[in-house]
């Protein structure tokens, strides 16, 4: 017998479904290191998280030739567990091809990671990233925060055949302009990895959009990932809805 | 295991969104969903900007009419001779069954003088006082600990983040408790903060209406603990520290 999806987060039982978690880190942010990468991964074993999609803090901050080669020393480390996004920033549009196209040679990198740092992602300087998703068939996950998602519904107005990942959706509890979003355009996703859980806000997504277009993330190490998985054990959704916000879509997008 | 919530509100707000659960009927759905035996509530409508002793007589109807709540009163002190006094907020809080204070300090007030007397009855009546961090700063909590050793105070609403001050501080003053509420859930918590300080110093709470305990409960499960730890947290700490107080 199948036991209820909310059992496993009261019981602290390992799941047993392949969890994508597609929103992680390696590295550290400045106030505090994080945990070495084999305690991240220990907890994804303790978790049920099969695979981490993963960038590079230092990356985000600017570091992105060194970040990028972290990510892709993380899924080397760990096969099979770890993939990686290929981060690219319009504050150096020098870097933007030729990391895509040094990234997309190995074969761990299954997405583009693109930050909120001042350029709205329907600037010029971003076309490039949007041919070189749609000709390998990356997804593109974007940081965006409080319902202002600079530009990113635009680009994927414009792009139809590229799949669109709004980080945080939700955040500062400004959930109704990413459910306009998700429900106007066919290839923009909610992705729920955020800090906070804001009561009957999932509930809400799903009704609005349907799972089919919501995605989950930890953002471990900055988050606990049993934390983050735990708000979907114990929201007031079907156990299907469940399934596949913590999996089964990102792993048709993601093609795993 | 008794889970106890510690933080949170009940009733209504000023400036609600529309999301969000206020009665208490809807409080006690959810608590029933998430195994929450009983909360520690603090009025929604005083945390939001409302007099206090409106917030208070709402909270004291609503705790003789379910015994799962258990009231958390904020007490203002009121500077005209023809408003209530300190003597008469205490007991007023005995009559209610308060055993806890929802601190609600205003920004830039000067603390010992305005609020003095009442954190000096605190310590004394050995009175636990949440603080939400949304409200003050991390070197006014620095201060109200300095000045007043003795105060049981539980820190609710600390960031994932803001490890470099609170641990400091939680070295310092044996008293400071953190509610694991809201979003404390930094990586590899809660062993990170069990590894320096005993489980003692942390308390479950959800942050409701505004936040929902799932992952709070479900990072508690999954955690690899003794179960006296993860009772402790879940319940047992708020309530040992509910029975000692001598209101």
């Amino acid at each position: 017998m199948n036991m209820p999806l909310i059992e496993f987060g009261r019981t602290g039982r390992t799941l047993e479904f392949p969890v994508v978690d597609m929103h992680a880190h390696i590295g550290s942010f400045a106030p505090s290191l994080s945990p070495p990468l084999e305690r991240q991964v220990a907890e994804m074993d303790r978790v049920g998280v099969a695979v981490q999609l993963v960038s590079s803090v230092e990356g985000l901050f600017g570091d992105i030739v060194w970040g990028n080669d972290q990510a892709a020393a993380a899924a080397a480390r760990f096969p099979g567990r770890i993939f990686a996004y290929c981060h690219v920033s319009a504050q150096y549009p020098e870097l933007i091809e030729p990391e895509l196209k040094r990234c997309v040679l190995n074969p761990a990198f299954k997405g583009i990671k693109l930050y909120q740092v001042g350029t709205r992602f329907d600037h010029p300087v971003f076309d490039a990233v949007w041919a070189f998703a749609r000709e390998w068939r990356l997804p593109v996950l974007a940081h965006t925060w409080g319902g202002d998602v600079t530009g990113f519904d635009k680009v994927a107005q414009r792009h139809p055949e590229v799949a669109f990942l709004a980080g945080h959706a939700g955040s500062g509890f400004a959930y109704k302009p990413y459910a306009e979003m998700a429900r106007n355009l066919p290839n923009f996703y909610l992705d729920l990895t955020y800090s906070r859980e804001h009561t009957n806000m999932i509930e809400y997504f799903v009704e609005e959009v349907g799972p089919a277009k919501i995605v989950w993330g930890s953002d471990a190490p900055t988050f606990s990932i049993s934390q983050q998985v735990g708000k979907i054990l114990y929201a007031r959704i079907p156990d299907a809805d469940k399934r596949a916000i913590l999996g089964g879509t990102a792993r048709r997008l993601f093609n795993l | 295991m008794e889970i106890i919530d510690a933080y949170c509100g009940i009733g209504p707000w000023q400036k609600r969104d529309r999301l969000l659960p206020w009665r208490p009927e809807e409080t006690l759905g959810l608590m029933d969903h998430f195994g929450i035996t009983r909360a520690l509530v603090h009025s929604n409508f005083t945390s939001g900007g409302g007099n206090a002793l409106r917030g208070n007589q709402v909270l004291a109807e609503q705790v003789r009419i379910e015994p799962r709540f258990l009231p958390a009163f904020t007490l203002t002190p009121y500077p005209h001779a023809d408003e209530p006094s300190l003597a008469e907020g205490l007991a007023a809080m005995k009559a209610a069954g308060s055993r806890a204070l929802w601190f609600m300090p205003v920004a830039h007030h000067p603390v010992r003088e305005v609020y003095g007397e009442l954190l000096d009855a605190c310590v004394t009546h050995r009175l636990p006082v949440l603080l939400n961090r949304d409200i003050t700063t991390p070197a006014d909590v620095a201060a109200l600990l300095r000045d007043w050793p003795g105060l049981r105070l539980i820190l609710c609403g600390v960031g994932y983040m803001e490890d470099g001050w609170l641990f400091p501080l939680l070295k310092r003053h044996e008293q400071l408790r953190v509610c694991v509420g809201q979003f404390y859930i930094p990586a590899d918590s809660p062993h990170r903060f069990l590894r320096e300080f005993p489980a003692e110093r942390l308390i479950f709470g959800s942050g409701h209406p505004f936040f929902s305990p799932g992952g709070l409960l479900a990072n508690l499960f999954y955690a690899d603990l003794p179960e006296a730890q993860r009772e402790a947290i879940l319940g047992g700490n708020i309530r040992a520290l509910l029975e000692e107080s001598r209101l």
